[in-house]
């Protein structure tokens, strides 16, 4: 395992699974508070039609995607406004839409044979010094936009009707959120891929809301939470030779599960003891 | 002029009337209580007051300078939200184009606050873990702090229990020596003991000056016994 350190392509794994994890950490949390996991699964797999452009047109893949997912996030912010009881059904249309359009342009694409599977799981060995790059700098990003207006996104995704009544122009601060949401999700799409996405920016923030009392350490404890998930998904992908995203969904599973079960447990067992007195 | 006043205000949803022709003189001495049916329009009216709504004809009108603030619904909170209860009462402190972080002074006011409502030593508790009753005064712990002159508040005291209810009125009493409370209730054993205004809403607006009026009076109107005799009960 320690010789496969010193290739290129094994370092920038590691600063993927390092920057993946702050990106879904900090953003997962938000997600998961604001019930916006339809909103998160629509913004990535929309930004599939960004993906096919820039191939198409034959530009760095994660430059179409941010575009395409900074569109469709601005897209859900006004519609959520305006058109509220039907944002799921337009969500789910965009979704559909990203998709396939991202998949009709890659069929044009000549010569190019991409394999749909890695964008689905990403090929997070597969990354180029840009990528990283342009991953850190996304990062930079959200780090810097949570600690400037964390307490502002905390009081409008807990009451924003208060929030807005303090003088926070809570409709600004939501599609500031879904853009950041956006964020996120570019970061992760080439290392991680579609599906996995979604189970960082849910499962991490999931575990750690059960031990915190606070957003801010719901989004450090997700931290260590997902790191972990990564480093052990990729570990059993490399010592087994199976696929390191799905590895990762299974190892993040198993840790639910047995974080439910475990609940569940104690749970049962301090009623039990107020029982008995 | 006086703190807060109401000028020929209506308001509608699309087209369905919600409030016609409303009137109000509002001074942050009373302790004002909106009562009326379910879809009366009660609580438009708070949110037309606090500007959340704007109303389709005639005008609000606040005094300058007077700072309103919000005790929303109990059952609106999202109980899986990780909040302490710190950290909401500091979105009291929230301002304009301040970001970053709060300042100690702020962290002090949330901390005096939370003193004013009793719930001192409760700061690092998840918000969510509380009581009903103790929840309440917390949210009233956030509109005090933000400096409000008069405090509006939805049904406080909706899914409390009784001994909680008039622990929340006690305190609102007291609270009344300094800022204006106007309250919107289902709850008619307030009205005996705490108010010294009484709105009926139903549409439109009656007023009563809740020490002037007899109890026959309102039974005649618009309460009913039953519940006038459980006041009367909790108060002998």
């Amino acid at each position: 395992m320690i010789e496969v350190l010193h290739y290129d392509f094994m370092q920038n794994a590691l600063w993927a699974v390092l920057l993946v994890s702050i990106a879904t950490s900090v953003i997962g949390p938000l997600v998961v508070v604001n019930r916006m996991v339809f909103v998160a699964g629509g913004i990535s797999h929309g930004s599939y039609a960004g993906l096919g452009v820039a191939i198409f047109l034959g530009f760095a893949p994660i430059l179409g995607a941010l575009i395409s997912a900074l569109i469709f996030a601005i897209i859900i912010g006004l519609v959520s406004f305006n058109f509220k009881d039907r944002i799921d059904t337009i969500i789910g249309a965009m979704w559909a839409f990203g998709m396939a359009f991202g998949i009709i342009l890659l069929d044009l694409t000549p010569g190019y044979n991409v394999e749909l599977m890695s964008y689905l799981f990403g090929s997070i060995l597969g990354l180029g010094s840009f990528d990283i790059w342009m991953m850190g700098l996304l990062d930079i990003i959200i780090i810097a936009a949570i600690t400037l207006f964390y307490k502002e996104l905390l009081a409008v995704s807990f009451d924003s009707e208060f929030a807005s009544l303090q003088g926070i122009n809570a409709k600004l601060f939501y599609v500031g959120m879904i853009i950041l949401v956006s964020f996120g999700v570019i970061v992760s799409i080439q290392a991680v891929g579609l599906i996995l996405i979604i189970a960082l920016l849910t499962i991490p923030p999931f575990i750690a809301e059960k031990f915190v009392n606070s957003l801010a350490l719901m989004m450090v404890v997700s931290f260590f939470i997902s790191l972990f998930f990564m480093l052990a998904g990729l570990y059993l992908a490399y010592s087994f030779n199976i696929s390191s995203g799905a590895s990762i969904i299974a190892v993040a599973s198993i840790v639910l599960f047995i974080v439910l079960i475990a609940q569940k447990l104690f749970y049962n067992s301090v009623k039990f003891k107020r029982m008995q007195i | 002029m006086n703190d807060i006043e109401l000028k020929n205000l209506s308001f509608a949803y699309a087209k369905e009337s919600v409030l016609k022709d409303i009137n109000l003189s509002y001074d942050k001495k009373d302790f004002l209580v909106l009562i009326g049916p379910n879809g009366g329009g009660k609580s438009t009216i708070l949110k037309l007051i606090l500007g959340l709504l704007k109303p389709t004809s005639g005008e609000v009108k606040v005094k300058e300078g007077l700072k309103l603030s919000y005790v929303p619904q109990n059952t609106n909170i999202n109980k899986e939200f990780p909040m302490r209860v710190i950290d909401a009462v500091l979105m009291g402190r929230l301002q304009k184009r301040k970001f970053g972080f709060f300042k100690s002074i702020d962290k002090q006011r949330a901390k005096e606050a939370l003193q004013a409502v009793g719930m001192s030593g409760f700061e690092t508790h998840n918000i969510a873990k509380l009581s009903g009753g103790q929840r309440q005064r917390v949210f009233i712990a956030r509109a005090l702090c933000s400096d409000a002159d008069i405090l509006l508040l939805d049904e406080p005291t909706a899914n409390l229990d009784r001994k909680s209810q008039s622990d929340v009125y006690e305190l609102l009493k007291k609270l009344n020596k300094k800022v204006g409370i106007i309250i919107v209730s289902h709850d008619t054993a307030i009205l005996l003991g705490y108010a010294t205004k009484i709105a009926y809403i139903n549409q439109t607006l009656h007023m009563h000056d809740a020490i002037d009026k007899t109890k026959e009076d309102f039974k005649s109107d618009h309460i009913c016994p039953v519940e006038l005799m459980h006041a009367g009960c909790d108060h002998d």
